[in-house]
C-alpha cells in the first residue's frame, strides 16, 4: 500500500496561494503533513490543496527541494539523533550547497522546518548557523548577523572583564 | 503540534523590530528581516548548543541580547556539555554553567600562547603553571569523576576490540584533544608547555636539571641541604603531588614517546632523566620502610597518623615511568592488550571503566566441562555456587584473569645502590638517592584470581567504612621463557577502600605454601578502573636490606570461577584472543596480519590443534615449517625471556646505562654478593630477587652473569630449553605455548634488536 500510494501527487499552497504538486512520499518528510493524512485520510488530503499558511512560495520550495533529495533517506531513530548530536557541525555537501542562500533565507527555511517538523533539515539549518558563529569574535559575530552593539563603553568594559579568560589571546 | 508558536517568548533586546511568526515570515515586509535574534528560544538554543565553551564566552559581548539569552543559561550549558563531554549519569550536584566555564578556562589554559616562551624566558610560564595547576588538577579529575558508571556484568557494553578492556570515552578524548592541540614550540615541536608546565612537575622533574647537556648533580651535602630545603614548602610539595596525579592519569605514553622497542634512550634526553630518576625512587628502600608508606605508593599526612593511608601519587608516577619504559623498550607495550592500558592518554583511569568479557574458547570449554561433569561433587558445586555467590557481593570486580608486569634490579645492583658508600655523603637523612640506571629485569604474568571471602571494613586499621574488604585466592604464571609446568606460584591477597576513597590491592605469593613476596597498590581510577593496579613489590617480612621493586597489574578478562582450571594453557586461552584481536584494529600497518589469522583458527578450534598444527603446513615442507617455528621460538626467547636471562644486559639495560660513568663496565668485576649467599652474579636470575609471582626454579647454572664469561652461550642454555620443550608430549598447553611465542615474535620483529647482533650475542 505505502509503494503505490508512495508516489500519489499530493498539493501543498504557500500563503501567497501558490499550489505545489509533490509526490506523497517527499511531502511525508514533513512529520506535520504525514501526520495530517494519517488523521484526515488519503481521500481527504487529495480533494483538496495543504495549506501551509506560514511559508511563502520562494521559500516552500526550498523545502520541497530538500525534501524531494532525501525522500529516500532512512527515518532518523532516536538512537542517531544521540548519535548527531554528539557529532560535529559537519554537514554532507549536497546540503551545504543546499544552505548557500542569504541569511534571510536560511531562517526563513530553519523556520519552515521548525513548523512543518523536519527534524533533519531543521538540523542542518541550526548547523549552518552555528558553522557561521563558530570560533568568531564577537566584532565579528556582529558583523556576520548584521547587530548593533548596544553596550555602553562601560558595561562592555566590565563584560570584558567578567569574561576574561574568552578573551582571545 | 508543532512549537513554532508565534508567540513564543522572544529575545529580550537587540533584536529587530519584534514581529509575530507569520508576518515576519511573509514578503510583504520590507524592513522587517528575520535576523537571527528573531528566531524562536528554543531553535536558538538548538543553534547554540552546537557551539564550543569558546563561543559561549564570546557570545555575552556581542549584545544584550545574546548576553541575556547566554549568561547563567544552565539548559544550554548543560547540552553544550554533554555533546562534548561524556553525559554524566546523574545531572544532580553538577553545575553545567560553571562547567562549561571551567572547561573554557581549562582550554585558554592549555592553548595559552605565553606558555611557549620563545624568547627562552620561562619565568611568565612557570608562574602561570603555579597558579594554575591546582585549577587543571581539580577540573580534569573532577571531569574524570563525572564519566557514567557502566552497566555492570556481561549485559552491559561489549569491547570495541577484545583488547580494550575500557569504553571510549567522549571526556577522554576530550582531554586528550585539547592537550594534542596544545600548541608547540617554534623552535621544537616535542616541547609540548603544557605537559612541562602541568604534567611534569613533581620532584622527579625538579630534580632534572634545566639545561639538558647538564649532567645530574653529584649528591654532595650541598646539594643534599638544597634539595631538602627545597622540599619542605608544603605548598609546594601539594603542587608536586597534584601534577604527579596529573601524569599518572594521563599515562606516560607522551613522556616516552621517542621509546621504540629496542629503542635506546636518548642520552641526557628528557626521558632517559625522569627514567634514571624515577628508578633511583623506586628502588629506594627507604621509600618503604618507612612506617608511614605502609610498604605501598602511600604518605600519611602529618598529625594524620593511624587514619589510614594516602595515595603517594609522585611514587605511583615514578612505578609507572620504570614499569613504561621498560614495557616499552622490549617493545611488549606494542601489544593491544599491553597498548591500550599503557599507550592511551587518560586510558581506562576512571571508576568503573572496564568492560567484563568472557573470552569465546573460555565460555565453549566451559559448557564441555558442564556435559562432561555430570558428576560434580556435591561438596566441589557447593563450593562453586558459595564462590559464585561471593563474587557477585564483590564490588571491586576481582574474578578474572589479570595481565601483570614485574621490574626488578639484579640484587648486587640492588644492594649497592641502596648501601654502598652512602655514609658521609650527608644521606642519611631523607634525600634522594643518585639517579639509577642500571637497568631492570622484566617479567610479564598472568594472574587468575577470584574472591573467596567479603568482610566488613575495618576503620581503625583505615578503611573506608562503607566498603568492605574481600579477600581472593589464585595463581599466576610467567609468560616468559622460563615457562614450565613448575613455574607457579600461588596468590592471595586483600581489596579494600583506602579512608580516602582509594582502592587499596595487597598481594602475597606463595611458593610451596610459604608465603615469599608481599605487594602493596592501589587502582588508578578507582574501583573496577581497566587502568588497573599500580604498586610496588617487597619481602613478606619487611626485610630492610630488599629487594623491592615495582608492579603493576590490570585486568583483561572474565570468566566463571571452575576449580580444574589452573591449568597454564586454559589462562593463556584468556590472553591469545586479546592478542589475536590486534589486527582488526589496526590492520594497516601489519605484515604479520596472515600470522594472526592462521592463529585465530587455532584458538576456535583449541580442542584439535595438535591436528591443525601438523595440517597447518599444508603446501610447505613440513620440516621447513618446524623450522621456523623453532626460529620464531628462540627469537621471543631471546628478546622476551632475553629480559631475565640476561638481566642488567638487555635493552633498557643498554639503552639506559648511558651516562653513568660509574657503572660502566662495572657489572664484570663488581662484588657479586646476593643476600642468600650465592657468590656470583649468576643467578641474578634465581637468587634473592625474584618478583612477587616469580617462580623460578628451574635455572641451575650457578656460574654464568651477565655479561657472559667463559664462552658461554646464552643459546645453548635456550637450545636445551627447545630440546626439553621439543620432547614434552605435544598437548595443548605446548601448542598453546609455541602460539603465543609465535604471535610474541612475529610482534616484536618490529623494531626488536636481531637476536644476532653483535653487542647482544658476544659479550
Amino acid at each position: 500500500m505505502a509503494d503505490s500510494s508512495s508516489t500519489t501527487k499530493i498539493v501543498l499552497e504557500s500563503n501567497e496561494g501558490a499550489r505545489i504538486d509533490v509526490e506523497r512520499i517527499v511531502a511525508e518528510r514533513s512529520v506535520l503533513i504525514k501526520n495530517l493524512i494519517d488523521d484526515l485520510g488519503e481521500e481527504a488530503v487529495l480533494a483538496e490543496p495543504i495549506p501551509i499558511p506560514n511559508v511563502n512560495t520562494a521559500v516552500l520550495r526550498k523545502v520541497i527541494d530538500w525534501c524531494k533529495y532525501h525522500k529516500n533517506d532512512a527515518a532518523q531513530s532516536a538512537d542517531d539523533d544521540n548519535d548527531n548530536r554528539k557529532k560535529t557541525t559537519d554537514i554532507d555537501e549536497w546540503d551545504q550547497k543546499f544552505m548557500q542562500v542569504d541569511q534571510e533565507m536560511l531562517f526563513e527555511i530553519i523556520l519552515a522546518a521548525n513548523y512543518l517538523d523536519i527534524k533533519q533539515l531543521l538540523d542542518v539549518g541550526c548547523k549552518t548557523v552555528a558553522n557561521m558563529i563558530k570560533g568568531k569574535s564577537p566584532e565579528e559575530i556582529r558583523k556576520t548577523f548584521n547587530i548593533t552593539n548596544d553596550f555602553t563603553p562601560e558595561e562592555e568594559e566590565q563584560i570584558r572583564r567578567e569574561n576574561e579568560w574568552a578573551e582571545d589571546r | 503540534m508543532t512549537s513554532t508558536s508565534s508567540t513564543a517568548s522572544h529575545l529580550p533586546t537587540c533584536r529587530p523590530t519584534t514581529s509575530s511568526y507569520s508576518s515576519s515570515s511573509t514578503t510583504t515586509t520590507d524592513n522587517e528581516m528575520v535576523g537571527i535574534l528573531s528566531l524562536p528560544p528554543e531553535i536558538f538554543h538548538g543553534i547554540l548548543s552546537l557551539l564550543d565553551p569558546k563561543d559561549l564566552g564570546n557570545l555575552p559581548r556581542v549584545c544584550k541580547g545574546f548576553r541575556d539569552f547566554v549568561e547563567g543559561n544552565s539548559p544550554l550549558c548543560r547540552d553544550v556539555y554533554c555533546r562534548i563531554l561524556d553525559k554524566p549519569a546523574s545531572a544532580t550536584g553538577i553545575d553545567f554553567v560553571q562547567e562549561v566555564r571551567d572547561l573554557l578556562h581549562l582550554e585558554q589554559v592549555v592553548s595559552a600562547g605565553w606558555l611557549i616562551p620563545d624568547d627562552g624566558d620561562f619565568t611568565k610560564t612557570n608562574e602561570l603553571a603555579m597558579r594554575e595547576l591546582p585549577f587543571v588538577h581539580r577540573t580534569i579529575t573532577r571531569l574524570l569523576s563525572h564519566i557514567p558508571l557502566l552497566e555492570q556484568g556481561l549485559e552491559g557494553p561489549s569491547r570495541l576490540v577484545n583488547a580494550e578492556t575500557y569504553h571510549r570515552s567522549a571526556t577522554c578524548e576530550y582531554l586528550a584533544r585539547v592537550l594534542e592541540e596544545a600548541p608547540r614550540s617554534a623552535f621544537d615541536e616535542n616541547w609540548n608547555g603544557v605537559l612541562q608546565g602541568f604534567f611534569y612537575q613533581s620532584t622527579i622533574f625538579k630534580r632534572i636539571p634545566k639545561h639538558p647537556q647538564r649532567p645530574f648533580p653529584v649528591i654532595s651535602p650541598k646539594t643534599v641541604r638544597r634539595s631538602l630545603g627545597e622540599v619542605v614548602d608544603e605548598e609546594e610539595r601539594e603542587r608536586r603531588r597534584m601534577s604527579a596525579h596529573l601524569h599518572c592519569l594521563l599515562g606516560i605514553q607522551d613522556l616516552l614517546r621517542d621509546v621504540t622497542s629496542g629503542s635506546s634512550l636518548k642520552k641526557w634526553s628528557l626521558p632517559e632523566r625522569a627514567y634514571a630518576t624515577a628508578c633511583a625512587k623506586v628502588y629506594d628502600i627507604r621509600e618503604y620502610k618507612r612506617e608511614e608508606t605502609g610498604w605501598g605508593p602511600f604518605y600519611t599526612p602529618e598529625g594524620e597518623e593511624g587514619k589510614g593511608l594516602r595515595v603517594d601519587w609522585e611514587k605511583a608516577e615514578a612505578i609507572m615511568i620504570v614499569l613504561g619504559t621498560n614495557l616499552r623498550a622490549k617493545g611488549l607495550a606494542f601489544f593491544d592488550a599491553v597498548e591500550h592500558v599503557w599507550g592511551k592518554r587518560f586510558g581506562g583511569v576512571w571508576e568503573g571503566s572496564y568492560i567484563p568479557w568472557v573470552p569465546e574458547n573460555a565460555l565453549a570449554s566451559l559448557e564441555d566441562k558442564k556435559v562432561e561433569g555430570e558428576e560434580e561433587e556435591e561438596e566441589e558445586r557447593e563450593k562453586r555456587l558459595e564462590l559464585e555467590e561471593i563474587a557477585k557481593r564483590d564490588p571491586y570486580g576481582v574474578k578474572g584473569t589479570w595481565l601483570r608486569v614485574v621490574c626488578f634490579l639484579d640484587y648486587t645492583d640492588f644492594f649497592h645502590f641502596n648501601f654502598h658508600n652512602h655514609e658521609g655523603e650527608g644521606q642519611a637523612a631523607e634525600a634522594p638517592r643518585e639517579p639509577l640506571n642500571t637497568g631492570e629485569a622484566v617479567r610479564l604474568i598472568l594472574m587468575k584470581v577470584h574472591a573467596t571471602k567479603i568482610e566488613p571494613a575495618d576503620p581503625e586499621a583505615g578503611d573506608h567504612e562503607d566498603w568492605p574488604v574481600v579477600h581472593f585466592e589464585g595463581q599466576s604464571r610467567a609468560l616468559d621463557w622460563s615457562w614450565d609446568g613448575n613455574a607457579d606460584s600461588e596468590l592471595r591477597g586483600t581489596v579494600r577502600m583506602t579512608r580516602e576513597g582509594e582502592v587499596r590491592w595487597t598481594t602475597y605469593s606463595i611458593y610451596d605454601g610459604e608465603e615469599r613476596w608481599k605487594s602493596e597498590g592501589f587502582q588508578l581510577g578507582g574501583r573496577r578502573s581497566a587502568r588497573g593496579v599500580v604498586g610496588n613489590w617487597f619481602d613478606k617480612d619487611y626485610s630492610e636490606h630488599g629487594p623491592c621493586g615495582p608492579t603493576a597489574f590490570w585486568k583483561v578478562a572474565d570468566r566463571e570461577y571452575d576449580s580444574n582450571s589452573d591449568e597454564t594453557g586454559e589462562m593463556l586461552n584468556n590472553l591469545l584472543p586479546l592478542l589475536d584481536n590486534d589486527d582488526d584494529d589496526d590492520d594497516s600497518d601489519d605484515p604479520d596480519a596472515e600470522e594472526n589469522e592462521d592463529s585465530d583458527e587455532h584458538v576456535s578450534e583449541s580442542d584439535e590443534v595438535d591436528e591443525e598444527e601438523e595440517e597447518d603446513g599444508e603446501d610447505e615442507d613440513e620440516d621447513l615449517d618446524h623450522e621456523l617455528e623453532e626460529e620464531l621460538e628462540t627469537e621471543a626467547m631471546a628478546v622476551f625471556g632475553g629480559g631475565n636471562a640476561t638481566g642488567s644486559g638487555s635493552p633498557p639495560g643498554q639503552g639506559l646505562r648511558g651516562g653513568g660513568g660509574e657503572n660502566d663496565g662495572g657489572n664484570d668485576d663488581r662484588e657479586n654478593r646476593d643476600r642468600d649467599g650465592h657468590s656470583d652474579v649468576a643467578g641474578r636470575e634465581h637468587a634473592g630477587i625474584e618478583p612477587p609471582s616469580d617462580a623460578e626454579s628451574n635455572v641451575e647454572s650457578e656460574d654464568e652473569g651477565w655479561p657472559y664469561e667463559d664462552g658461554y652461550d646464552p643459546y645453548e642454555e635456550e637450545e636445551a630449553y627447545m630440546q626439553e620443550m621439543a620432547q614434552l608430549p605435544r598437548y595443548e598447553l605446548n601448542a598453546d605455548y609455541r602460539r603465543f611465542n609465535d604471535m610474541m615474535a612475529a610482534r616484536f620483529q618490529i623494531g626488536m634488536p636481531e637476536p644476532d647482533d653483535d653487542e647482544y650475542l658476544e659479550p
